[in-house]
């Protein structure tokens, strides 16, 4: 009987699974029309395999999952077909099975078919790199943690659907919980099931999330207990309780104390996130207080903390001509007065711009040339963004380095430090020389940052610009920026592609910009080569894991002077995450060894996955830009 | 105003327990946003949480109510009860929406002025960016309701509908200029403007918006109205059998549709805008020069380029050749080339230094130009590795002029094919995998190789036949499917050399092989072999504590080498996936040998890889008999 009911599940079912299936196979359409199959790879043709977080398969998985959960139940329980069911001589549960397992079957068998398709679809490639790319125990574990995704997703589906579409809601509600939780705590990484499909290697083997897997798992499990609780207990029987329970005045004041609780235990969470994050900052030298005034300038507004009167005074009084001086450099339009938050407290930045506003941190003990050359720094970000009417912020990815190297430019013009811009302009030689750096990588920020730091966005950037002052001429950052914002300006164009076309448009040549910038950089590294080969290089791995921190052991390659020197590592969960959510951790030199030892302790609760990526690095000093080594990846135990 | 009274409380009787656990969902979203928002280390405003919340939760909310004040009250007909009571449609339809909008705009003002709050202290509001927010945030509630609110009348067909304007808004703004987040509603609460502009009201969107709204207003008036309420009750009930295939077949349409329609703004050709750029008359090339006293040098060239790419097109049947782009690049070694990114239709962009004319080898930046060409006429099936070897052969056999015994090129280009097979005998099946022997003996070395097999084919059955060879597979423009892969299963390499030359391809590889190798013995170049002498090569992994791994690599000369040759290890991270590795991606470790008493070089690549990773490691020396390094060992490892 059971094998009955689920046979006449599977056949319910047919019309999503035939709308799966053809989905799944339309690939070999695609396939066929679209590319040359003797030189497609089993990594291109199965992208869910390859490394690094892919949300599109997520959502895509999710979809079907939630498809099958909700044409389960709901519409039995509407049109009231669950009845002839449950006039069955079978158990309610086994009935809620039979629907479940229906569901489950058709969905790993279609995954499972996708998985064989693709291995199909590899053999037309011959060839050696490429065509031999298949490994069964990659496939294997792939299907296997799409395949437990899927069965999650369906989980939560069963049981999300009995509240039907409110039930996507509350779906949404949970995904953006997870990502907000995650961003702030890392180590809430293990509830974002979306992980288990961004396929982390140890060479070539696939790794299995095993704890994050099992975590949910047990979720899913628990959701198909509510599911099951919800479903197959008469739903009228819940229902009637839950309307008897609004009857009733206790039950309405009952309902009402509920959601307040909710909101305050939210509130109580949000407040004792933010102590923590505020407790987590108490690093700088002076802290903010409650207390801010704002003092107004022809061109700016700032709002400032009274504990830091004295510090904020200094900028103000020279705000004015900083202004103008970097306006006229930029050749920029007057803005309207830019409004400057000195109430920052940040161990990150020193500044950040948008639209008509800065945040600078004044906290920390600065030159006030250095304090305003920061003011300037930001302003051209302000005024950058005006003249490219936003055009500048929509193609951030290519114009993130030109962005900072026009404002380290303009500042440095405004306030010459000549021993630094020589210092900026020597570690990006340095690095251009070490890592044979080349444009199309500087315009295509995502791939820049997935193997350099952002440090070099800033004096590559600011060779960059040079160059272009001097190849395309008077005022031309602002036609540059106002060449940006043309109303025929192409929008579908990336990289490189995006600067030829930009300089074209402005009558000027990329390639005598580039030609310009890498000769200078040529220079520099031929005429400074002893300098150059001063800056030591610095290398290391993971030691151990001691305690609630991984121990990190780095050597540099030749000797530094005693003192002044810093030594840090970055270190980010996975090379897709954000610039922000990267950390930065000091290192302690440790003694009496030969060569130079480092010792960098990480904590663990940062680094949610095994697996994850660091940037080694030094500067000479707290206020020099510091070099870094290019990203590695690590593992601990 | 009692039957609106009325009205009011029936709505709020019958709805008030959800608007409460909306309220509080919301509430709770908010704070989240909010928080999330403090926490961010680059937060400029904390608004930038009511942004979001506005373009995210506010549609969600207004979703929710419209389920609840029109959908459920049309599907269940309850709405026949209320028409009933002397009460005018248009009443009950107003009093529905204004209770929506009225809850959509306390949720608003109440997150507004909690966000404001927050940050007031550290950001001063004036009462223009106030009312700037108030107005931004009042007309996007204002048109998403009416929106909203519409959708709940059309019952059966609004969950299509959603899904039409969804895929239609994801389509339009892939497949033209469109940019939602620019465009009205959207751009009113956009999280990089809403938060941040506090001097200019965006009239032009409050304008635009409010028009959306009001018609959206409009349709759902229409709706309920019409025919005394009897569309609207029509189009409540559940959709059939028809209606769902209907709506199927019309999305299908619509996606092939949308998948004809191309709207974007195309990018202009490229094309060099510098004053100091020679055309060339007779082929589509152009030398940007850069600098005044490069264009002698430029002349010169573009002269050579014209011929080369004339004769290459008439010899080959090319029947397009791309614009070829050379700009000048002083940074570049002069026996160094780059070839530029260029979107396809664009043509070829490549970099050289031609500052050196008189004394520039013209032949190796021809043989790189022939492969630049080839790679843009056959889209890169140039380098389908079956065929790869006649790609590299080629573009040197043609730079080189053909087989010419007393050039020093071609000597030189011979000795390396010699260096490249004396370890490792060049069988069909390696030709096969041309980029696995690219990769074992370094590119130069292949491209000899390919080149002595080219000469030999020339010798022993003359120049038309290496023609006929290179033009039946250079010559074609593969097409980009499958007919591409029909084809060559049918014409694999050793049947097309049998069709074109008459030979088996096994037997002349081996004959070639014997005629390369007799030719080792000749004098000359047997004398310049042992001049190179024997280096082998070694790499062991150093297990060091923890993950990090040492990699300790080794050369051993037979002959003492001379101070001043370049060691080096090449190496590069390698991804779980297996592809060919571009040069310029591979990073370089030299050691420069100093003593000239020891036979061994040493080296110690530390804590760059750790345990876990894939690596692609290979070891080189400089030869300057050979003109370029020496590959002797190269790997691909996992560090365990």
């Amino acid at each position: 009987m059971i094998f009955n009911l689920f046979k006449k599940e599977l056949r319910q079912l047919i019309p999503l699974a035939i709308f799966m299936i053809i989905i799944t196979v339309s690939d070999i359409v695609f396939r066929l029309v679209d590319g040359r199959l003797d030189a497609a790879s089993w990594s291109d043709i199965s992208g869910y395999v390859m490394p690094g977080n892919d949300s599109g398969y997520g959502v895509f998985y999710t979809i079907f999952a939630f498809m099958f959960a909700f044409s389960l139940f709901p519409r039995e329980h509407d049109e009231k077909t669950i009845d002839f069911l449950y006039s069955l001589p079978i158990k309610r549960i086994s009935v809620f099975f039979a629907k479940f397992f229906a569901a489950f079957i058709i969905l790993q068998g279609t995954l499972l078919l996708g998985v064989i398709q693709d291995w199909i679809l590899h053999l037309f490639n011959s060839q050696h790199f490429s065509g031999n790319q298949f490994d069964l125990k990659i496939a294997l574990t792939a299907w296997f943690l799409m395949a437990s995704f899927i069965t999650i997703m369906l989980s939560f589906g069963v049981f999300l659907s009995f509240f039907r579409r409110f039930g996507l809601v509350l779906f949404g509600v949970y995904v953006w919980m997870i990502y907000s939780f995650e961003k702030i705590y890392p180590s809430f990484t293990f509830l974002n099931f979306i992980n288990l499909l961004s396929m982390e290697y140890s060479g070539q083997t696939l790794l299995v999330p095993w704890k994050l897997l099992c975590i949910n798992l047990l979720l899913a499990g628990i959701s198909l207990v509510m599911g099951v609780f919800l479903w197959i207990t008469p739903s009228e029987r819940f229902a009637m309780w839950y309307h008897r329970l609004r009857q009733k005045r206790w039950g309405r004041v009952l309902s009402g104390l509920s959601i307040v609780f909710v909101i305050i235990l939210l509130i109580l969470l949000m407040d004792k996130i933010i102590n923590d994050g505020e407790y987590s900052d108490k690093t700088g030298v002076s802290y903010t207080s409650f207390g801010s005034s704002t003092l107004s300038t022809s061109h700016y507004q700032f709002t400032y903390p009274l504990n830091l009167r004295e510090k904020a005074q200094t900028i103000i009084k020279s705000a004015d001509g900083v202004y103008e001086q970097t306006r006229n450099l930029m050749s920029a339009d007057h803005s309207n007065p830019i409004i400057v938050d000195l109430t920052e407290k940040s161990n990150e930045h020193a500044g950040i711009a948008g639209l008509h506003k800065i945040r600078m941190d004044i906290r920390r003990n600065m030159d006030v040339n250095e304090r305003l050359r920061i003011l300037s720094h930001e302003t051209v970000h302000v005024l950058a963004l005006l003249e490219s009417d936003h055009e500048i912020s929509k193609f951030q990815n290519e114009t993130y380095f030109f962005n900072e190297g026009l404002a380290e430019h303009v500042s440095f013009q405004v306030f010459p430090d000549e021993k630094k811009l020589f210092m900026q302009r020597l570690l990006a030689a340095a690095a251009w020389q070490r890592y044979n750096i080349e444009f199309n990588e500087l315009a295509d920020s995502s791939l820049f940052l997935k193997k350099y730091s952002s440090i070099l966005f800033y004096n590559l950037g600011e060779m960059w610009v040079s160059a272009v002052s001097k190849v395309c001429g008077n005022e031309s950052f602002a036609r540059l920026l106002r060449t940006m914002a043309r109303s025929d300006a192409p929008s579908d164009i990336e990289g490189i592609v995006f600067w030829q076309d930009t300089f074209q448009a402005m009558n000027c040549d990329l390639e005598g910009v580039n030609e310009a910038w890498l000769k200078e950089l040529k220079d520099i590294s031929t005429q400074f080569q002893v300098e150059i080969d001063k800056l030591p290089r610095i290398a290391g791995g993971v030691s151990e894991t001691k305690g609630k921190h991984v121990i990190l052991i780095a050597r540099i390659d030749r000797e530094v002077p005693d003192k002044g020197i810093l030594f840090y590592v970055r270190y980010r969960s996975s090379w897709n995450e954000n610039e922000e959510d990267v950390g930065i951790i000091y290192g302690n030199v440790l003694p009496h060894r030969d060569p130079v030892e480092i010792e960098f302790a990480i904590p663990l609760h940062y680094l949610p996955n095994k697996k994850f990526e660091y940037q080694l690095g030094y500067s000479f000093g707290v206020s020099s830009l510091p070099y870094y080594e290019s990203w590695q990846s690590g593992e601990w135990h | 105003m009692n039957r609106l009274t009325v009205l009011v409380k029936k709505e709020l009787k019958q709805h008030y327990i959800y608007f409460i656990i909306l309220a509080g969902l919301m509430a709770a979203a908010f704070g989240m946003m909010l928080l999330g928002a403090m926490v961010s280390k680059r937060t400029l405003s904390l608004l930038t949480s009511e942004s979001v919340f506005l373009y995210i939760f506010i549609p969600l909310g207004a979703i929710v109510l419209g389920n609840r004040l029109v959908v459920k009250e049309y599907y269940g007909r309850t709405q026949l009860f209320i028409e009933a009571l002397p009460i005018s449609r248009i009443e009950m339809v107003l009093v529905k929406y204004g209770f929506g909008l009225i809850f959509l705009l306390s949720v608003n003002l109440i997150t507004l002025c909690i966000a404001l709050l927050f940050m007031v202290s550290s950001d001063p509001v004036s009462i223009r960016f106030f009312c700037i927010l108030v107005l931004r945030s009042t007309i996007f509630c204002y048109c998403v309701w009416s929106f909203l609110f519409a959708m709940g009348f059309t019952g059966k067909f609004r969950i299509p509908i959603y899904i039409f304007i969804g895929m239609g808004i994801v389509m339009i703004a892939s497949m033209t200029d469109f940019d939602l987040l620019r465009s009205s509603p959207i751009s009113l609460v956009a999280p990089d403007d809403f938060p941040l502009e506090r001097y200019d009201f965006p009239v032009k969107a409050f304008i635009n918006t409010l028009i959306l709204g009001t018609l959206c207003l409009a349709v759902a008036l229409i709706l309920a109205l019409i025919h005394e309420g009897s569309v609207a009750e029509i189009l409540a009930k559940p959709m059939n059998q028809r209606e769902k295939a209907t709506i199927g077949v019309l999305v299908i349409s619509f996606v092939l549709a949308a998948a004809l329609m191309d709207g974007k703004r195309e990018k202009k050709p490229y094309a060099f805008k510098s004053k100091s750029v020679i055309v060339s008359k007779s082929a589509p090339i152009e030398i940007l020069y850069i600098h005044k006293w490069m264009k002698p040098n430029a002349m010169i060239l573009i002269h050579k380029m014209e011929d080369s790419v004339v004769e290459l097109t008439n010899v080959l049947g090319l029947k397009k050749m791309p614009p070829i782009r050379l700009a000048y690049r002083d940074s570049l070694d002069t026996d160094k080339f780059e070839t530029a990114e260029l979107e396809r239709n664009d043509g070829i962009l490549m970099r050289a230094n031609f500052s050196g004319m008189s004394d520039w080898d013209y032949d190796p930046f021809e043989a790189y130009l022939i492969r630049a060409i080839l790679d843009h006429t056959m889209q890169f099936r140039s380098r389908y590795d079956p065929k790869r070897w006649i790609h590299d052969g080629f573009s040197c056999w043609w730079a080189h002029d053909g087989f010419r015994m007393d050039s020093d090129a071609h000597k030189t280009l011979i000795l390396r094919s010699m260096v490249a097979i004396k370890e490792r005998p060049l069988t069909p099946e390696v030709v096969k995998n041309w980029s696995v022997f690219r990769e074992k003996c370094g590119e130069p070395y292949a491209e000899a190789v390919a080149y002595s097999i080219l000469v030999f084919l020339e010798e022993q059955y003359g120049r038309e036949k290496v023609i006929t060879l290179s033009k039946s597979i250079l010559g074609r423009l593969p097409p980009m499917d499958f007919r591409e892969v029909i084809y060559e299963s049918d014409h694999p390499m050793p049947v097309i050399f049998e069709k074109t030359i008459g030979v088996r391809w096994e037997i002349f590889l081996s004959h070639w092989d014997k005629w390369l190798r007799e030719m080792a013995n000749l004098q000359e170049f047997s004398n310049a072999l042992e001049a190179i002498g024997e280096v082998s090569g070694n790499v062991s992994i150093e297990v060091k504590q923890g993950m990090v791994r040492n990699i300790v690599y080794e050369f051993k000369f037979t002959k003492i080498p001379d101070a001043g040759i370049v060691c080096a290890l090449l190496h590069k991270k390698l991804p779980p996936f297996d592809s060919a590795i571009s040069a310029t991606e591979v990073l370089r470790e030299e050691i420069i040998v100093k003593d000239t008493v020891s036979h061994t070089q040493s080296g110690r690549l530390e804590g760059r890889y750790n345990s876990g990773d894939r690596v692609f490691l290979a070891l080189e020396f400089d030869s300057d008999i050979l003109g370029a390094p020496v590959r002797i060992y190269a790997q691909r490892m996992n560090l365990q």
